[in-house]
């Protein structure tokens, strides 16, 4: 039997319509389809956990046959591969995977073919792009290497996390929906109990000072038929995604987080939390927990050789309710993240589920997310990934990292003092050290006596050999000296880059963090250079979901925080270079300056261990309203406000996160809705700080930074500032102002 | 503005000068005590742009001919 293009069937009153529906896996495609009771048999053209042959495929055409199949709109569908999809969302969410996993091979592909790429190149990306999208598709015959490589992910999940590092693990491989801290951070969890003279070593023992939570995976209503939407989607629950999720909830604004892990980061991350990060952690209630559970430290000394070269104290002034840094363990902050985000009730916290296909529309995004009890489609307007360097989003659309990468590598040893602590709570660099020659050495203490201390280690150095006790143990107590006891709680040897993405907003997906960008360790400012993402697209994307600001205005995400993460990451590469000198120019050169530091201002100041982080100001922002008068100090447009002390309290604490007029002494004061008015007194700190004669005002935005100050406020003036400040821009303010 | 014109009184003194700060000194130490010179005189002269000026100027002069060393990259 022949025929054209479709003919039906009648098997007594049930019809049978079998349709060439269009060019997709090969030029005959042919779909059985069942209308009454909206059943298709969809051949190849659509797979379902599995990889779709594209030996002879039509690429051009698939997209559009994948369409005239979804127009049908199947309630069943049995794909060429994979098990029968028996809901309509399961059938969507096959339509949507095979013409993902289509389109974007497609396109990866002619990409690379007009760049003129080898044809190793092109299979290279594409095999990444592959696995990191589909890596969660289970049989991926028809692409050998792609199946191998699944094979290696599955494998990883039930392996030790010991064994899960190294060569083992395939480096393109991505976490689907898991946040990822770091990058080429291989991590081991042992113990080595404190023996004398012979050290022991326990595989996948947890640190001893922390137990990592396991939240439950609950079933979401998609999965039975309801739901599907969400205004805010955030895929990762690390820590800006958490960050992103309260800031957004203490808006009002509700979201949905997925990550596929079910607990807080393990080990040692971010350790260092910087000012601004512990102002925004405040403004979100969570700055009490930092101070009272962090170490509070200020001071760092920078050793060359066996003596001092010199010292630094990073807040010499009082009436600051945040210190310079606070050091605490990554998790705890997470941990009680995911607290606060429950008690707002507006987030939806869905552990153990994998972001599995990312769909960008123009209305919003299209997400097929794996659970352990089943797939299902999530609709999203917005999508913020916060899914870490590895992030499974960025690779799923194929965007680039523009960067560096720096030929070294570092290990992390975390240890807990057994006797008498030979430091004080600051942070020590060594260049050269005696007990680490050639090196560098950076020691930082944490929470429950833990000691945090990264050695430089060279890019020549062997990682996993590195990373076994026996050897560093010796270099640990090479350090310590003999009669210091410890315990050895974790091991990680890492490298490092230092890049960024060329956009961090593409239509209605935002990367926040490390997903949009990665700096060197130096200089603490990877996780608070992603916190400070959270807390600028947070009352943004909230503004517009409420209707205050439009779309514009999230455009300044991208104006505010790129050139903030090339601040971070300028800062963070002119530090790596200083202290791993890459030429035997530059290591005269640091040497001499370490050698001139001990007697010369000038030089202490070259002195790079890091340049801590310090907030970003804004100063190119289309935010903000440039000064019309002259200020002798005081926070610029752009700038972070600084705390001060009032009666009763800190200045940073009046502030809040809606708009604000920061008015400096009383008297009459133009009143706009949707600005609060803060008075504060004209005479004293305060005012010092803000450089305010009587009378003067700031305008803060929600996220405490300067949008404008006058000091003779008017209402026009106001008015045209917060117009700009919502996004309207400088045309607008003109047009308020006249 | 870096000044090249001649600017030193008793030229054969400087030039007689640097080269003792070297006596006694291994290869790595004076490239050390190099180093330590141009950032006592960079802070010195306290200006960014003339320190490249100089560069330049250095570079100009000591630029090995072309096809020996050609690895070190291209003057600011």
């Amino acid at each position: 039997m022949t025929f054209a293009r479709e003919m039906t069937l009648w098997l007594g009153s049930r019809e049978v319509r079998i349709i060439h529906i269009g060019r997709a896996h090969t030029a005959g495609d042919t779909v059985v389809w069942l209308p009454k009771e909206r059943v298709l048999f969809a051949g190849d053209t659509v797979e379902f956990g599995a990889t779709p042959y594209c030996g002879d495929a039509h690429f051009r055409d698939w997209p559009a046959t994948l369409a005239a199949i979804r127009a049908l709109g199947p309630e069943a569908l049995v794909p060429g591969r994979g098990r029968a999809l028996t809901t309509g969302s399961d059938s969507r969410l096959a339509i949507e995977g095979t013409e993902a996993f289509v389109t974007r091979l497609f396109a990866l592909v002619r990409a690379y073919a007009e760049r003129g790429a080898s044809l190793k190149e092109t299979y290279d990306a594409a095999m990444r792009c592959a696995a990191a999208r589909f890596r969660a598709v289970g049989h991926l015959r028809a692409l050998h290497a792609v199946q191998r490589l699944a094979r290696l992910r599955r494998g990883d999940r039930d392996r030790p996390p010991a064994r899960l590092d190294g060569r083992a693990r395939p480096r393109a491989v991505a976490r689907a929906g898991r946040r990822d801290h770091s990058e080429d951070r291989r991590g081991a969890r042992l113990k080595t109990g404190r023996l004398r003279g012979q050290e022991r070593r326990k595989r996948n023992a947890m640190p001893t000072t922390y137990t990592n939570p396991r939240f439950p995976f609950r079933r979401p209503p998609e999965l039975d038929g309801k739901g599907g939407s969400a205004r805010v989607v955030i895929v990762g629950a690390g820590l800006v995604g958490l960050t992103l999720a309260l800031d957004l909830a203490r808006h009002g604004i509700a979201s949905v987080v997925v990550d596929d892990d079910d607990t807080v980061s393990f080990g040692s991350r971010a350790i260092c939390f910087a000012k601004r990060s512990l102002e925004i952690y405040d403004r979100l209630g969570l700055g009490h927990k930092l101070l009272e559970k962090g170490i509070t430290w200020k001071v760092g000394k920078v050793f060359f050789g066996s003596s001092l070269a010199y010292a630094f104290d990073l807040l010499p002034e009082d009436g600051h309710r945040m210190p310079a840094f606070v050091n605490l363990q990554q998790y705890y902050l997470e941990e009680w993240l995911v607290e606060a985000c429950a008690e707002t009730g507006l987030v939806d916290l869905r552990w153990k589920s994998r972001v599995v296909s990312v769909d960008p529309r123009a209305d919003g995004v299209r997400l097929g997310v794996e659970t352990p009890e089943g797939a299902y489609v999530l609709e999203a307007e917005w999508l913020a990934a916060c899914d870490g360097a590895r992030s499974t989003v960025r690779e799923a659309l194929g965007l680039p990292f523009v960067g560096q990468v720096f030929r070294d590598r570092f290990l992390i040893a975390d240890v807990v003092l057994k006797s008498d602590v030979p430091f004080p709570t600051e942070r020590w660099f060594w260049f050269d050290p005696p007990f680490h020659p050639g090196q560098s050495v950076l020691l930082h203490k944490q929470p429950d006596g833990v000691w945090r201390i990264d050695f430089q280690l060279g890019w020549e150095a062997d990682p996993e050999e590195e990373k076994r006790p026996e050897r560093v143990v010796p270099r640990i107590r090479a350090m310590l000296g003999p009669n210091v006891a410890f315990e050895l709680e974790w091991v990680s040897v890492y490298t490092f880059r230092c890049r960024r993405l060329e956009r961090f907003r593409h239509g209605r997906i935002f990367f926040v963090g490390n997903s949009a960008h990665q700096v060197s360790p130096f200089g603490a400012r990877g996780g608070n250079g992603g916190i400070q993402d959270a807390d600028n697209l947070a009352w943004k994307l909230a503004a517009v979901l409420k209707g205050t600001a439009s779309d514009a205005l999230l455009d300044s995400y991208d104006a505010e925080r790129i050139p903030a993460a090339d601040e971070n990451i300028l800062h963070s590469t002119r530090a790596t270079d200083f202290i791993t000198p890459k030429t035997e120019a530059a290591r005269a050169y640091r040497d001499a300056v370490l050698l001139l530091a001990r007697e010369h201002a000038f030089a202490r100041r070259m002195v790079n261990s890091g340049r801590l982080s310090l907030p970003h100001t804004y100063a190119a922002s289309p935010l903000s309203t440039p000064d019309s008068e002259a200020w002798e100090g005081g926070p610029a447009p752009g700038a972070p406000c600084v705390d001060a002390p009032l009666e009763g309290g800190f200045l940073l604490n009046r502030l809040g996160n809606e708009p604000v007029l920061l008015r400096f002494g009383g008297g009459a004061c133009p009143v706009l809705p949707g600005v609060r008015l803060v008075t504060v007194p004209a005479e004293g700190t305060a005012a010092e700080r803000y450089a305010a004669p009587s009378g003067a005002a700031y305008l803060v935005r929600p996220d405490q930074h300067v949008a404008a100050r006058f000091q003779t406020p008017t209402t026009d003036r106001i008015a045209a500032a917060l117009s700009r400040l919502w996004g309207a821009g400088d045309a607008a303010a003109a047009r308020e102002a006249a | 503005m870096l000044d090249t014109s001649p600017n030193l009184p008793d030229p054969d003194a400087v030039f007689a000068t640097l080269v003792r700060a070297h006596r006694d000194l291994s290869p790595e130490e004076s490239r050390r005590l190099d180093a330590a010179l141009v950032l006592l005189f960079a802070n010195h002269i306290g200006d960014l742009s003339v320190l490249e000026e100089a560069i330049r100027e250095a570079r100009r002069a000591v630029r090995v001919p072309t096809g020996t060393r050609e690895d070190e990259g291209t003057p600011p």
